[in-house]
């Protein structure tokens, strides 16, 4: 299981991305978003090594609690092709 | 007799082309990232100019098809029942490999290509911003998908051969078999044009996975048995 740095830029970048494609509109978007990323720092802080599985669970355990379409986005995106 | 069986040839021919998954799939994930790059207007373009590249494509496929087929038939004398019946196991192969090894295992609807084209897809999504990088992205969707859909094309062009001696009747077949090809697509830019989204397009492609499955299945034997039927 490969071990990874937690680019939140990256992450955050292309949340946004999601968000606006599933219609949520940008200003909800962001708050639920930083606020998302801000819960999973606090998750995984306590972990000395964080695996990509760790991290996308965390995320989307977060998502699930603000908006279904985006938190299926981000669990499927690599499952669609 | 004949003609009914080559225009039941045909028809199935394109319903399997209906329901082939690649480019579908590269089309979702494709218009997800534009509707959400981008604004309304310039991401229902790029995705006008995808569905363009993949037309184009079919299109040139099949033309360039025809001209070899017709090439080689006016130098060499091929046996046709043995064509039909080399076409006839083919597809009874594909049928069962389709049923087997079309999607992946797990919860999602990923396909038997491997996963470093699947990511290089993913890639090339992520960085396009202008037509010309929709419209290869189109291109070059149909080619990974060619393993199941090349000896479909060369029968659809040995049947049109077949059926029609008029060279602009035969150039209407084969724009009716790109149209139909293309209906999946542009069924999906009109929902992401009314505001689906990819969540709700893929609830449905997962949901639907094993009925795409058995019928694309059944539909590889149906046509080896008319192909075969053919041949009696």
């Amino acid at each position: 299981m490969a071990t990874v740095d937690f680019d939140e830029s990256l992450l955050k970048k292309q949340l946004k991305i999601d968000a606006k494609a599933v219609g949520i509109p940008i200003g909800a978007a962001d708050i639920f978003i930083t606020k998302t990323i801000e819960d999973t720092k606090k998750t995984l802080k306590s972990k000395k090594i964080i695996t990509q599985n760790d991290l996308e669970r965390a995320v989307l355990r977060e998502l699930k609690k603000y908006n279904a379409d985006l938190a299926y986005v981000f669990n499927n995106r690599d499952k669609i092709i | 007799m004949s003609v009914l069986t080559s225009l039941g040839i045909l028809i199935v021919a394109m319903l399997i082309m209906f329901f082939m998954q690649l480019v579908p799939g590269v089309f979702l994930l494709f218009s997800h990232h534009v509707y959400g790059k981008y604004s309304k207007i310039k991401a229902s373009d790029l995705s006008l100019f995808f569905i363009l590249g993949v037309e184009l494509m079919l299109a040139l496929i099949l033309i360039i098809l025809y001209l070899t087929l017709n090439a080689i038939f006016a130098f060499i004398r091929i046996d046709e029942r043995m064509i039909f019946w080399i076409f006839g196991v083919i597809f009874i192969i594909l049928g069962i490999i389709f049923l087997v090894f079309y999607y992946r295992k797990g919860d999602g609807t990923n396909l038997y290509i491997s996963r470093k084209c699947a990511n290089n897809f993913q890639h090339v999504i992520n960085s396009a911003k202008k037509r010309s990088d929709a419209f290869l992205l189109g291109l070059i969707s149909l080619i990974p998908e060619l393993i199941f859909t090349l000896p479909i094309y060369l029968v659809v062009i040995l049947e049109i051969m077949k059926i029609e001696d008029n060279a602009l009747a035969r150039g209407g077949l084969i724009i009716l078999i790109v149209l139909v090809s293309i209906i999946p697509l542009l069924v999906m830019h009109i929902l992401f044009g009314s505001g689906h989204n990819m969540a709700n397009i893929q609830r449905v492609r997962v949901k639907n996975k094993l009925f795409i499955r058995i019928t694309v299945s059944i539909l590889f034997l149906i046509l080896a048995t008319l192909l075969i039927m053919r041949v009696k």
